[in-house]
């Protein structure tokens, strides 16, 4: 009975398995093969020995990130920016997104989508450049034009640690902003337009309209693309605060994340077993967290859960 | 007649709003092109300037130095962008497409595989091997492709816009007698252009900007790709700047001189972007409005 | 019932991947092994060798043909095809092999090399230092061969080095790596912008102390507002004599105990301070990245500059303007120094033996080193007389000290005609640091030592050598974080070593 079950659901599911056949087998072979290779963060890696052959060292190479005395530090930046990305980018994004569907011309709507988009191709590198010339003390445009509006004197933006909990997610919002709103965009153009008429018919001004079809549409979306950043909230974009601080100590209060104090200290060791147990650490707990996100979810709509 | 009016007056809203923003994008890609065409000697004293205080063509001339070099980076970033957009295009497509059909019994598991592989990695000693010992992929065009074929995201991203597409679409499709493919391919996919022109967009990008897998695998020059070969560059000429102080390097000075660092880092991301603003309208033609007009009567 | 179903499914399925998984990580590992695996302490032949290596010093039997693969950190140079070939025409004849450079690029050297080690691949000698693909680490990773049997097959090589220097590569009593003959001795010292000094008069031989140099460049200061008076802070201690170091840590060698180094170099970081809010420094030295603008456009009065004979004439004619010399310590010959390039053997070489015959090869043929450095006389460079040549632009050309011995090289016209004497006297002269033999291990502290890392990185590199804040609650902060990432602990292990090390001499 239950073979013939099993069976039954294959053959009457075989097709759409099949479509799905190439991705599970490459996600098998790219992304599962290497996996087992994460022991080595539970291990001694010697290159002589291998992977396999080196020792066992249980939890020791987790040691230097959890007993960091800056541990809170940099859990509270990675968590705090992290939340402020995700929030402020949801909301940016959808209302540019909406604002472009409302536009008539097309022409100018290609060019603004153009030129919001090149920013997400951009290196950090080159960002953190441009952000030393508006901000550099000695020549900087933003302390020319604030001098020129009365302000007191230069502000040393690179030794001036709380402005920056102002200027990542800034510097953030418009490296992202423009692919982000495209991604809704495309979602928007997707909604049957005879919603829209049968709204208008019955008397619905533009904003009810938005608020009641437009937003709703894009509700899946939206929820997907939180809990898929909820699960990366360890993870900080490193080319961000590595490099758009230009590496000024000073600024670690407001700019110290896990990925950059990681990079500090094993810098020096290139230590694979740590940097794979850093690794493992920030996967863990990302996993956790999009699985309780996920459950919270699928309580009120399963449709919009992951999973 | 008051609602013509205030539509137009939205429109203009709409409009110095876009513009105002587009102002913060423009200026410093402006900037970004400006500096590409100063002079070095000129950025080194003066700063950046959104006007070159003397044009200069030297980062690009430097770059396209040893013509062979850059026209065949030219050569591989094409070939591999489009085969793998084309590919990965398809394998995603496919498999979130069969993802969003609520009917399909093994859709939550093989969701949470995938999921999986996002957020966990064996990192990068054992992927090396994998490719290189066990697949033999060095130095091949594969190896610039394959890294980039399954962005997992991609997956999730068209999933959701295939679940929101009327399920009694494929149901009066399946009442007809048509079979899975061939629901896929003149039905779905029509009617899903803004998705499917969005990541071709992104993928055709990602492949263009790629040098990841080219620092990995790729030791023969002639399979450099354009950002490898540019990424490349820029390294030797900061390596003979860091050597300088390192007195027993060979210099010759006035080459060390006319070093073009800045206008040559900015020239390297105009060369990145520059082709996406050809690429762009070609895509933008899908994002139309009223695909699914009458999708759901018809 | 149907729920169950449709889970055990899932569970089935979850389990055979794990299963397959585990099967095919089983035979990665064995292969792995077998790739990697061999014992460190002795070169007897091995069954993938190809050619069968020359007993000890019958060097007229006949050799069968290999090839040496070499790891190089430099893109690949022009004409390097047709310098090799005339390369390996020498080296066929002397000792039958082959050799096939792998140019990486500079900004991908250390990442392919830790690839190359940990996925186990066969390769021969390897350029390792200090800072670069890091010697110590890969020795502690088991990634080289001791050489020491190796060397005393070849005494030339052996004897361009004094006992001393040779200490400084050894990890644990065995060297794993070949130094490149050049200037060895390190000596801490400051340059000075020529003609500044001559406007103001400034007597640079007689500065021996903080204080004098510090009304030095508050002369020059005064009289040049808008000129930095001295590129960076002075990293370490200027003026004073020479201490060994492990680590963070320095060594007193009258009772040979473990100190602190950052405490000791706290007034220091007091001048450092002053000096940055008299204005010294220039106005964005917490975030400059690239100095070569800045030195060109001449708005740098001085800058601290390891001395070397050649570092005079190089630096004037790289920059453009004369300088004076001023040393602030005593030369020394420190691990650090010896071990800033080196060439190693590696633990998969299949001919190990030979590889050693080409390092000493290099280091001893002239005309070979000289042709892998230069390239070929006409096309790549123009002699000038015997042994002074002038580089062809576009021409082929490599770093010699990463080649081999720096003192067979030719001339440039920029170097001092007696160059390699001199840095020969320098080497020969200078003080021996007295820790040159020991290497400490890390591995009962890596933790403590990569949290250490990272707080010295973020307080010391650019706030205290530059006096960014104000020291005294910088100082106490960084103390504090190191007291808790275990630097007690660290500093323990030190002495036990120490004590362990001196016992055994």
């Amino acid at each position: 009975m239950t073979r013939s079950r099993l069976w039954k659901d294959f053959y009457k599911n075989r097709f759409l398995l099949a479509l799905t056949m190439p991705m599970v087998f490459y996600a098998f072979v790219i992304s599962y093969l290497p996996m087992f290779g994460s022991i080595v963060a539970f291990k001694r890696y010697q290159y002589n020995k291998g992977i396999l052959g080196s020792d066992w060292i249980g939890f020791e190479n987790f040691r230097f990130l959890v007993e960091s005395p800056d541990l809170r530090r940099i859990v509270r930046n990675t968590l705090g920016y992290n939340s402020i990305f995700i929030i402020s980018g949801l909301v940016a994004s959808v209302t540019v997104a909406l604002l472009m569907y409302e536009l008539t011309s097309r022409r100018l709507l290609k060019l603004y989508q153009s030129v919001m988009f090149f920013p997400h191709f951009l290196s950090w590198v080159v960002v953190a450049y441009m952000a030393y010339a508006l901000l550099n003390p000695r020549s900087g445009m933003l302390n020319q034009w604030l001098t020129a509006l009365g302000w007191e004197g230069p502000v040393d933006w690179y030794n001036h640690a709380m402005s920056w909990i102002g200027i990542i997610p800034t510097a953030n919002l418009w490296k992202q902003i423009g692919m982000s709103a495209i991604i809704y965009y495309a979602a928007l153009v997707g909604i049957d337009s005879t919603y829209y008429e049968a709204a208008r018919i019955d008397g619905a001004n533009k904003l009810q309209i938005v608020w009641r079809i437009s937003v709703p549409f894009l509700f899946p979306l939206m929820t997907i693309l939180t809990i898929l950043a909820i699960g990366h909230i360890f993870s900080a974009d490193f080319g961000l605060f590595y490099q758009l601080p230009m590496g000024s100590p000073t600024l670690f209060s407001t700019t110290d994340v896990i990925d950059t104090y990681i990079f500090r200290a094993l810098i020096n060791l290139g230590n694979v077993g740590m940097s794979s147990a850093a690794g493992l650490l920030k996967s863990v707990l990302g996993f956790v967290l999009v699985v309780g996100t996920n459950a919270i979810v699928r309580k009120y709509n399963s449709e919009n859960s992951l999973f | 007649m008051v609602g013509a009016k205030q539509s137009r007056l939205a429109q203009l809203a709409i409009h110095l709003f876009f513009i105002g923003l587009s102002v913060v994008f423009i200026v410093p890609l402006w900037l970004i092109v400006a500096i590409s065409l100063s002079d070095e000697a000129d950025l080194v004293v003066h700063g950046y300037k959104l006007i070159p205080m003397t044009w200069d063509l030297t980062a690009y001339l430097y770059i396209f130095d040893s013509p062979m070099t850059i026209v065949n980076a030219y050569k591989v970033t094409m070939i591999i962008s489009f085969v793998g957009t084309l590919l990965s295009v398809l394998m995603t497509s496919m498999c979130a497409y069969a993802l969003s059909r609520a009917d399909f019994k093994y859709k939550r598991f093989i969701t949470f595989y995938l999921f999986f592989t996002m957020l966990f990695s064996g990192g990068l000693v054992p992927y090396y091997m994998l490719m290189t010992r066990y697949l033999h992929l060095q130095d091949t065009y594969a190896a610039l492709i394959i890294p980039l074929l399954g962005p997992i995201f991609y997956i999730f991203l068209m999933r959701t816009f295939f679940q929101q597409l009327p399920e009694s679409l494929v149901e009066s499709a399946k009442i007809d007698g048509a079979g899975e493919l061939r629901i896929y391919f003149t039905l779905i996919f029509p009617l899903s252009k803004p998705v499917f022109a969005t990541v071709g967009l992104l993928q055709l990008l990602a492949y263009w900007n790629s040098w990841d897998s080219a620092l990995l695998f790729i030791n023969k020059h002639e399979l450099y790709p354009l950002q490898y070969l540019l990424q490349v560059m820029i390294r030797n000429i900061q390596e003979i700047l860091a050597n300088m102080q390192n007195s027993m390097a060979i210099t010759d000075l006035a080459q060390v001189g006319k070093l073009p660092t800045e206008s040559m880092r900015m020239a390297m991301c105009v060369l990145a972007i520059g082709p996406m603003l050809f690429v762009f309208p070609f895509f933008q033609k899908y994002f139309a409005k009223g695909l699914t007009v009458g999708a759901v009567k018809g | 019932m149907l729920h169950r179903k449709r889970k055990s499914t899932a569970w089935a399925m979850m389990l055979a991947l794990a299963l397959v998984i585990a099967l095919l990580g089983g035979c990665t590992g064995s292969k792995e092994n077998a790739g990697n695996n061999s014992s460190p302490t002795t070169t007897p032949p091995k069954a993938e060798t190809t050619g069968t290596p020359a007993p000890a010093v019958e060097t007229q039997k006949p050799l069968d043909p290999v090839t040496l693969t070499w790891y190089f950190r430099n893109s690949e140079p022009n004409n390097a095809a047709a310098v090799l070939k005339k390369a390996n025409e020498i080296i066929q004849s002397a000792i039958n092999a082959t050799l096939d450079f792998k140019f990486i690029n500079p900004g991908d050297y250390d990442t392919k090399m830790q690839l190359a080690m940990s996925s186990g691949e066969k390769y021969d000698i390897a350029f390792t230092s200090s800072w670069a693909n890091n010697y110590l680490n890969n020795v502690s990773k088991g990634a080289y061969l001791p050489l020491d049997d190796l060397l005393t097959q070849y005494p030339d090589l052996q004897n361009l080095f004094q006992q001393q220097v040779w200490d400084a590569v050894k990890v644990g009593g065995k060297i794993y790596g070949v130094p490149n003959n050049q200037i060895m001795a390190d000596q801490p010292g400051l340059w000075f912008k020529k003609d500044l000094v001559e406007k103001y008069k400034l007597d640079v031989a007689s500065i021996d102390s903080l204080a004098k140099l510090t009304d030095a460049l508050q002369t020059v200061k005064t009289g040049e507002p808008d000129m930095a008076a001295i590129f960076k802070g002075i990293p370490g201690t200027a003026f004073r004599d020479f201490t060994p170091m492990v680590e963070d840590f320095y060594i007193d060698t009258k009772d040979w105990t473990v100190h602190d180094q950052q405490a000791a170099l706290l007034d220091n970081y007091k001048v450092m301070r002053d000096w940055y809010q008299r204005g010294f420094f220039p106005q964005d030295i917490a975030t400059l990245k690239d100095d070569l603008p800045l030195m060109k456009s001449g708005k740098v009065f001085s800058r601290y500059n390891r001395q070397n004979p050649a570092a005079q004439k190089s630096i004037e004619t790289n920059y453009g303007f004369e300088i004076v010399n001023l040393a602030t310590g005593p030369a020394v010959i420190a691990r650090g120094a010896v071990q800033s390039t080196l060439n190693a053997i590696s633990v998969t070489s299949p001919n190990p033996e030979r590889a050693m015959m080409l390092i000493n090869l290099i280091n001893t043929n002239k005309e070979l080193f000289n042709l892998l450095k230069f390239g070929i006389e006409g096309q790549d460079y123009k002699k000038l007389s015997d042994n002074v040549i002038e580089p062809i632009k576009d021409g082929f050309s490599l770093p010699g000290w990463m080649l081999g011995n720096e003192f067979n090289s030719y001339l440039l016209a920029s170097q001092p005609a007696d160059v390699w004497e001199q840095t020969k006297i320098l080497n020969d002269t200078a003080t021996v640091d007295p820790l040159i033999g020991f290497s400490f291990d890390r591995t009962n502290v890596e933790n403590e030592i990569a949290q250490l890392g990272a707080i010295t990185t973020e307080y010391v590199n650019t706030i205290l050598v530059n006096g960014l804040a104000d020291v005294d609650t910088t100082f106490q902060a960084m103390q504090d974080k190191r007291k808790a990432a275990g630097m007690d602990k660290v500093m323990a292990e030190i002495q036990k070593q120490l004590d362990a090390w001196r016992a055994a001499q």
